[in-house]
């Protein structure tokens, strides 16, 4: 059942794998839980009503029944492959025809402006321009009510600094108000991102 | 360069990914009101494996009845006698019906369909063991 030579994990080994994965990782499934769940969340109308733990579930039988495949350099980071995996199987799910019918959800570097009380979705891929797009976001932040804090570590988060330390020593605020402060701005970034 | 959306978007998985699974925790009850059930996962990881030993158990006996199979074809072929021998047991027991009667008529669908309620591991064994004895 096991071929040392393949280049993707397969048979008894694979299963192996996977199995030592959530006895060493042991909140691994909720992670990966707890992201689909905030992915879901920004969704106003599910035609199909599935839970964040059925697009898990889904995706991970995928992997135990060869639907999806891990290479063997890829066993190191597991985690990585998993919510890479995670991304896509959700994305596929939200670019489906039932979905769609019923549904419209914001792309990724699409973002949702009412002014004037008029809806308009500008899509920032289109004109390239990081700086505007930059702008417009943290705008939009402000018009969520967003503190100075969680607009700060908004743009720390798109300027690429992402360690939550050297965000609080850039800042000079405590892990705590950062914990908090990013509680907040993640449920913000849930009616502008996805 | 990355966008602005594609740099969120990571911090945003970091924080799934990485962050004290507390904070993730204290975050999906706060602010999503959504509360991961692990028994609904270890429920789902014990029924998963189940049907997984189903599956290897039903490929090993597909992969056992083509070996055993073709192992008796070529004995019949080849008039060797603990292939025939085996066959014919089948007969004496009454289990063949009167199609698969004729020995050199039979292909080797014809014999799948005979063994495959036999416990194949015992058959197998059973049919290496002469080959052992002859060498």
């Amino acid at each position: 059942m096991t071929n040392p030579e393949s280049e993707f994990l397969e048979g008894e080994e694979l299963y192996s794998f996977l199995n030592s994965t959530w006895e060493n990782e042991k909140d691994l499934l909720s992670r990966l839980d707890g992201y689909a769940a905030y992915r879901l969340s920004q969704i106003k109308n599910d035609p199909t009503k599935k839970k964040p733990s059925d697009l898990v579930q889904e995706l991970i039988t995928k992997f135990y029944f060869g639907e999806r495949k891990i290479k063997r350099n890829e066993v190191g980071k597991i985690k990585e492959v998993l919510f890479g995996a995670l991304k896509s199987h959700i994305s596929n799910y939200l670019n489906s025809k039932a979905f769609k019918e019923s549904n419209h959800t914001l792309g990724i570097g699409e973002i949702e402006l009412i002014e004037n009380g008029k809806s308009s979705v500008e899509t920032f891929e289109q004109n390239h321009d990081h700086d505007l797009h930059k702008e417009l976001l943290l705008k939009k932040l402000r018009e969520l009510s967003a503190t100075k804090i969680e607009e700060n570590i908004c743009e720390c988060w798109i300027d690429e600094l992402l360690k939550p330390a050297d965000i609080c020593d850039l800042l000079c605020i405590e892990s705590k108000d950062y914990n908090n402060a990013r509680k907040r701005l993640l449920t913000k970034l849930r009616k502008i991102s996805s | 360069m990355k966008t602005p959306h594609q740099n969120i978007d990571k911090a945003i998985e970091d924080f799934f990914l990485y962050e004290d699974f507390k904070e993730v925790e204290a975050f999906l009850s706060e602010e999503l009101d959504y509360k991961v059930d692990l028994q609904k996962h270890d429920k789902f990881l014990k029924q998963l494996n189940f049907k997984l030993k189903s599956e290897i158990n039903k490929r090993k006996d597909i992969s056992l009845l083509d070996v055993i199979s073709k192992n008796l074809k070529e004995g019949i072929e080849k008039n060797i006698e603990k292939p025939i021998s085996v066959l014919k047991d089948l007969i004496g027991k009454g289990e063949l019906s009167y199609q698969f009667r004729n020995l050199d008529k039979l292909t080797e669908e014809d014999i799948k369909e005979l063994i495959k309620d036999r416990n194949l591991i015992d058959l197998l064994e059973e049919l290496d063991d002469e080959e052992k004895r002859k060498e």
